[in-house]
């Protein structure tokens, strides 16, 4: 009894511990944001509402704060549509049809995911400038796609190689060409994996800075990452408040998103690692 | 449709080597016909119905539909299925789980683009014939396994294959399901009138339904012909064994002559062949051979003859109407099929072979 | 013999896949290529490009700055990546638990995951500001340290705050792929464990961790490589800083790049691109573990 005793208290502690850890940072960011004061700590029971910040990062202009929404999302959901199609379509090959080299692609694919961004960035960073490219839409995304199709493409072989052979081989009797098979049976039944490896894509292009930060110059294409680290405030001293409220418009649709979809995103996340 | 298969060979390429999944296979199927390709699981019946079906591509040889070309390795002829215009009927019926029975059904007839309307009545018409009419908008995942196999089956004669082909349609149904199934599949066939294709590891299935069984082993073809042929005439020791439940009996014996007269020795008793089959055992005399004998062609008598062997019941198995007897003449174990009442285990018999039926094989 | 219907098939298959192709190419391979070629040049903005072979290499090697941040990537990897698989593994453990709201649990430790890393270390910023920040409020009303640290301002705090913030980014990763691992274990092996008579620890060192090896190898080498490439916390947190003692590799490449010495910061990145490499090398070698990537 004195072992299951233990366990169970250890257990609680532990998860005390553990929703302490994650959510304190979080639950920190979202009391700053709508806190008038953001020292309330330093002078204790000092905290007062207030929706200033909100207002503030929404309203000012020359903050681009909305711009830089925008760009991110813009960026973010073309590059993540655009990767499933291209993952759909490789993935489909690798998993369906004749291909010699499969598991060489897949591979070189994985290697290719490991690079550090910092090998690419500046090679990258003057080829788009060849290109004009430089603080564009298209100079985000283009990078981007390539950058979250080795993820995506795992996700998606591993999807792909659960769906029978049989509905393949039922939909070219039944008179499908490769492509309709891919767009009529592969694609309607895997739409849960399509699903899930979009949203993953889209929180990978979300959470990218390092390409943002070297190809964004301004308010025309720079992120809300770049834009929330390089935000400094007018007057000197840094305004927490506002930044904050910032983070928590930019990280609360991605928080409850995430809620929502949770089962979709651990099934992602763990088929592109642990099978990869 | 006449389908005609020449030499026709797959092999597979894996990192282990080459393996023949079907080895120079020589077959024709009549028009109209029921043909059961027949053999134990991996041998390479299915490998061989998706060559017919253009799933999988020769690797040498030819086949012919009519007097037309649909797969030549050496010509570079290859049809797809939809060229061939076949019909699949697959073990797990490769229903589409994004669509209800409808567009099930319907799936063949849209890719071919058809009118809207014809689809709504040939979807129907399907639909009729296989007695689903009322599940038309329920999808797959809320189907039993019988109504999914009906759906299967709806969807591969919707549109009025020139071939019909099934990968072992039945075997995921169960048992009682399975044999009202094959009938009304056996009259739904012989109502179209559709040349089908139909592979089964089942032999009890493949005589009940098919006019030919070819039975494939190995990658081979071991023997062609009807079920009454396989039956009686089975061409070597395996067929004997596979087709019947139970198998043949086969005992390892010689022939004898004597006099003019062919003996076999079976434990310490010998008996005489039947004049009008000489024929069938010359070839034997003197040499180790294997007779096979059914089951049901040796009867328990109630008193010793000439042409009878002493033997000892070893276990009696109840198949309901008639009882499986294993009996044993010295060392060599033999099963009878008997509707004999009142046999005991330990009981000693005297069992007669049905001469006539009794076949021979090369050890 | 590849027969003439084969070649056209095969041509068909490599149509699906040649956009991913040329994607990873044009868009990563070719850059990277790119950076090798240029860390053999003299490549300064204003100056004539000049190939000078591996004299940037040899100019790396007697910098004192750039084994600086040599030292202090392999550390941060050092010290984070077991810390983190640590309490990645505590946590899977205790979201394998039957606990009460369990989903709950699990979006809870999903959420540092969703948030991006620039944004977590504004956070975090916040969090170990001198003058308000939670880190001393917390310290101090615990009475761990009568006056406030300056959590960044001095090498070894801002290291240890590095860790973790980047802990609490990346342990969502580690504890959501472990989990999976976990649940892969049959329970019968448990209860036929427990039947043998094994104790809790015997069955965690037993049967836990071994059956867990493969997955904590991917998550030990994902984590590995994102360690040494660690860039968004720095370039928020410290610039580098106090005095360049938190200077990831990444960063210092960066540094050069942004006053356009491109050969200089891009033997820099190949350095480093060379140490993901090898390590990773090394523990598919020592983790004997080819065949579990597959």
């Amino acid at each position: 009894m004195g072992e299951r005793r233990l366990k169970s208290i250890l257990i609680i502690l532990g998860s005390i511990f553990m929703i302490a850890f994650c959510l304190m940072p979080f639950l920190y960011m979202l009391i700053i944001s709508i806190s008038k004061n953001p020292d309330f700590l330093a002078s204790l029971g000092n905290f007062q509402f207030a929706s200033d910040n909100y207002h503030g990062i929404l309203t000012i202009k020359s903050l681009h704060f909305l711009d830089y929404l925008r760009n991110s999302i813009v960026v973010s959901a073309v590059s993540a549509f655009i990767t499933v199609l291209i993952a759909g379509l490789a993935a489909y090959a690798i998993t369906r049809l004749t291909l010699l080299g499969k598991v060489f692609i897949l591979l070189f694919v994985l290697a290719i995911s490991m690079f550090p961004q910092i090998s690419i960035v500046s090679y990258l960073y003057r080829f788009m400038g060849r290109l004009n490219w430089i603080n564009t839409y298209q100079g985000l995304i283009f990078p981007y796609i390539a950058w979250i199709l080795p993820l995506s493409l795992w996700i998606l072989v591993s999807y792909f190689s659960q769906i029978p052979r049989d509905l393949d081989r039922a939909g070219l009797v039944d008179g499908c060409s490769k492509w309709q098979i891919l767009r009529k049976i592969i694609f309607p039944v895997a739409a849960p994996g399509l699903f899930s490896t979009a949203l993953l894509a889209f929180i990978f292009a979300f959470n990218e800075f390092m390409f943002a930060v070297m190809l964004t110059i301004d308010y025309h294409s720079r992120t809300v990452p770049v834009g929330i680290a390089l935000f400094q405030g007018l007057h000197g001293e840094i305004p927490w408040g506002t930044i904050m409220a910032a983070s928590t418009i930019a990280t609360v649709p991605i928080v409850i998103c995430t809620i929502l979809f949770q089962r979709h995103i651990i099934q992602g996340i763990t088929r592109g690692a642990v099978k990869g | 449709m006449r389908v005609r298969l020449v030499d026709v060979t797959k092999k597979f390429v894996s990192l282990r080597g080459e393996v023949f999944a079907v080895n120079r296979i020589n077959l024709e199927i009549k028009d109209g016909e029921f043909f059961v390709l027949l053999g134990p699981s991996g041998g390479g019946k299915s490998t061989l119905l998706n060559l017919v079906a253009g799933l999988e591509k020769l690797s040498a040889g030819e086949i012919w539909f009519d007097e037309k070309l649909v797969n030549s390795a050496k010509g570079g002829v290859f049809l797809t299925p939809k060229e061939r215009n076949v019909a699949f009927v697959f073990q797990s019926y490769a229903l589409y789980p994004h669509l209800n029975v409808f567009e099930n059904i319907a799936f063949p007839l849209r890719i071919r683009s058809g009118q809207k309307i014809t689809i709504k009545q040939s979807v129907e018409k399907a639909a009729n014939t296989l007695k689903i009419s009322d599940l038309l908008f329920a999808k797959p995942k809320e189907l039993s396994g019988g109504q999914r196999q009906r759906v299967a089956i709806a969807r591969a004669i919707v549109r009025q294959p020139s071939l019909f082909l099934l990968d072992e349609p039945l075997s995921n149904l169960d048992p009682q399901l399975r044999l009202s199934t094959r009938r009304e599949l056996k009259e739904l066939q012989r109502k179209l009138g559709v040349t089908t294709v139909y592979v089964t590891h089942d032999q009890l299935e493949a005589i009940s339904i098919g006019d030919r069984i070819a039975i494939i082993r190995d990658g081979g073809l071991v023997q062609v012909g009807t079920p009454d042929e396989l039956y009686e005439k089975p061409k070597n020791p395996f067929v004997a064994t596979f087709i019947g439940a139970p198998g043949m009996n086969l005992i390892e014996t010689s022939v004898q002559e004597e006099n003019g007269i062919y003996w076999i020795r079976l434990g310490n008793k010998r008996i005489s062949l039947p004049q009008n089959r000489k024929n069938d055992f010359e070839k034997f005399v003197s040499k180790t051979c294997i007779l096979g004998i059914r089951p049901e062609h040796i009867k328990i008598n109630p008193f010793q003859t000439e042409q009878s062997f002493r033997a000892r019941i070893k276990s009696i198995e109840s198949l309901g109407r008639d009882e499986l007897v294993q009996v044993s003449i010295d060392d060599v174990d033999i099963l009878v099929l008997t509707n004999e009442p009142g046999l005991e285990k330990d009981e000693v018999v005297d069992i007669e072979f049905d001469l006539s039926k009794l076949q021979i094989f090369n050890k | 013999m590849i027969k003439k219907y084969t070649l056209k098939e095969l041509s068909e298959s490599y149509a699906f896949v040649a956009p991913l192709i040329i994607f990873v190419l044009v868009f990563i391979l070719f850059p990277v290529i790119g950076t090798f070629l240029t860390s053999m040049f003299r490549d300064v903005a204003f100056l004539t490009k000049e190939f000078i072979g591996l004299d940037n290499y040899k100019k790396l090697l007697v910098d004192s700055r750039f084994w600086q941040s040599f030292q202090f990537t392999i550390l941060f990897t050092a010290v984070s990546v077991p810390l983190e698989l640590g309490l990645g593994l505590l946590f899977a453990l205790l979201l394998n638990e039957f606990l009460p709201f369990r989903g709950l649990l699990r979006v809870c430790v999903l959420i540092p995951w969703a948030i991006p890393a620039a944004i977590a270390a504004r956070i975090w910023e916040l969090i170990y500001n001198f003058h308000y920040g939670l880190a001393n409020f917390v310290v101090q009303s615990f009475g761990f340290s009568r006056e406030p640290i300056n959590w960044l301002g001095t090498s070894g705090t801002a290291f240890f705050s590095l860790v973790v913030s980047d802990a609490w980014k990346t342990i969502p990763f580690v504890a959501i792929i472990l989990l999976a691992g976990l649940s892969a274990i049959p329970d019968e092996i448990y209860r036929q464990a427990q039947v043998d008579g094994s104790n809790f620890w015997q069955r965690f060192f037993r049967i836990t961790l071994p059956l867990l090896r493969p997955v904590l190898v991917v998550a030990l080498l994902f984590r590995t490589i994102d360690a040494l490439r660690i860039f968004d916390l720095i370039y928020v947190l410290t610039k580098g800083g106090p005095g360049g003692s938190t200077t990831s590799l990444s960063f210092y490449g960066y540094k050069y790049f942004l006053v356009s010495d491109f050969g200089y910061g891009s033997a820099v990145s190949v350095t480093l691109f060379a140490i993901a490499f090898g390590l990773s090398i090394a523990y598919l070698r020592l983790g004997k573990f080819k065949e579990e990537i597959l």
